[in-house]
């Protein structure tokens, strides 16, 4: 156990002795007391299973940096705190969904298609110099703002995070999704969206004169939505697509 | 590539057959109710109304059980097709999930097809809780198949021992679920169960998996056949092998 919370600490993972750790701490973990009545109760803890599943997780990263980083990278409810230092590149999709326990991203990643870090309940942050060719989804997660210098080749999802602000100047290539960020009031300036823009269920009272959206704009569920359909058009002007209220 | 949808509705066209009188109330709750992808999403119900309306796929148990496996691939990058519309037919996508659940490397580790537990073996019974996807599927195998396949072998229908790991993984880790096996062994207990699942049939009843979610609960049980049977249902049958373990 002393090696395995050493190498963790070193957060690089290519000498881990795998299979010889494994075989000693978490394989065969021996017969559990049964309650006398019934025998149909749940076993092994969860941390146990927990140590299990990070094990086969670190296994996984290791084997897919070792082989290039091709391809997509799903570890989808891993009880991963981090991700190694080592992991720069995915050349498909990352996928970190229910990743409960993930704290942190290693900085200057590059993801070539998605980023999905749904319901990772402890990120609060993205870490600097992110770039993700597709799709960042950050949904359900703690997300407060995003860096100055993330890169976002599409969509950006942040449904039901406690969002307060985007930094100026956003381009957004695809669409923004900001439904039911109840902690965002007001939009940054220089924000130019390719296609729609989800601000329903939101608290925003206020929209910059010179947002640029070249789809439709969702503002249902909002203090906006008292505001008739001209009062809205006349805020923003530069919106092309439906103001949908 | 997950396909996104920002403003479009789920279940549109279900609402549409169901509006049109081609999909009754019931089947439409139904249908909603196994979908693994939740109210949030509803992503698969359009697609499973329109099989069910169509007659291609017309028992539940396949349906629910091949869509949840579809989803556990979906989930873990190992589907090949990775947008539900693109199957023509229910038949495509079982051929598909089917294909990657028997296309697992053919792993042995004597370590870890030893972890399991044996819960209970007696004269009526033989109950196991497997630790290892190695141990459930090797397991499975041994002592609780009773399907038999194409080709004359006799399998386990059980997604938890299928020789790709990800539907193992998904119950026992992502889940955090407890798996049971149970091999009914004696005539006595069998014909008890009977009571319980007067419907089921001896072979169906011969090996049971349980299902168990950590806070005690019952998730369900499935017959040797992949039948469900639901968590009340099971209750009486946790009863009755918990009594004929102590025989």
């Amino acid at each position: 156990m002393i090696k395995f919370k050493k190498i963790l600490s070193e957060i690089y993972f290519e000498d881990f002795p795998f299979e010889d750790d494994y075989k000693k701490e978490y394989a065969n973990l021996g017969p559990e007391i049964n309650s006398d009545d019934n025998i149909f109760i749940p076993r092994r803890t969860k941390e146990e299973k927990d140590k299990k599943l990070l094990f086969r997780t670190y296994r996984k990263i290791r084997d897919y940096i070792k082989n290039g980083s091709k391809g997509d990278l799903y570890l989808r409810g891993s009880p991963i705190e981090f991700l190694p230092k080592n992991l720069t590149e995915v050349n498909g999709d990352l996928i970190l969904i229910r990743c409960e326990n993930l704290k942190s991203l290693p900085n200057n990643l590059t993801v070539n298609v998605d980023l999905d870090l749904e319901k990772c309940r402890n990120i609060i942050s993205l870490p600097s110099g992110l770039k993700v060719k597709r799709n960042l989804y950050l949904t359900n997660t703690n997300i407060t703002e995003l860096p100055l210098d993330l890169e976002v080749g599409f969509n950006i999802i942040l449904y039901r995070t406690p969002i307060e602000k985007l930094p100026n100047n956003l381009i957004v290539n695809g669409s923004l999704n900001l439904e039911g960020c109840k902690n965002i009031t007001s939009l940054p300036t220089g924000l130019k969206i390719k296609y729609c823009l989800d601000l329903r269920d939101t608290n925003i009272t206020e929209l910059p004169s010179d947002l640029e959206v070249g789809g439709s704009i969702l503002l249902q569920s909002t203090p906006l939505s008292n505001l008739s359909w001209y009062e809205i058009k006349k805020m923003i002007p530069k919106v092309k697509g439906d103001i949908l209220l | 590539m997950k396909k996104i949808s920002l403003i479009s509705e789920a279940t549109t066209l279900a609402r549409f057959y169901l509006k049109s009188g081609q999909l009754s109330q019931e089947d439409f709750e139904k249908l909603k109710q196994i979908d693994p992808t939740g109210p949030d999403k509803f992503k698969f119900v359009d697609w499973m109304a329109k099989q069910w309306i169509n007659k291609n796929v017309t028992n539940w148990d396949d349906l629910r059980n091949k869509i949840e496996e579809y989803a556990v691939l979906l989930d873990n990058g190992k589907a090949i097709t990775k947008n539900i519309d693109n199957f023509r037919t229910f038949e495509d996508l079982r051929t598909e999930v089917d294909d990657i659940s028997n296309s697992g490397a053919n792993l042995s580790n004597k370590d870890l097809e030893s972890d399991f537990e044996i819960v209970a073996d007696n004269e009526h019974m033989y109950v196991i809780a497997p630790d290892e996807h190695l141990a459930s599927r090797s397991q499975a195998l041994k002592h609780f198949s009773h399907r038999v396949c194409g080709d004359g072998k006799i399998d386990c229908a059980w997604c938890t021992t299928f020789k790709d790991d990800s539907q193992f993984v998904d119950k026992y880790f992502v889940r955090d679920q407890t798996i049971y096996y149970c091999a009914i062994k004696s005539d006595e207990l069998l014909e008890k169960l009977k009571e319980i699942v007067p419907d089921r049939d001896d072979c169906s009843l011969r090996a049971l998996a349980i299902l168990v979610n950590r806070d005690g609960t019952y998730t369900g049980t499935w017959d040797s056949t992949d039948s469900f049977i639901e968590v009340d249902t099971t209750k009486e049958i946790v009863n009755l092998l918990n009594e004929y373990r102590k025989k």
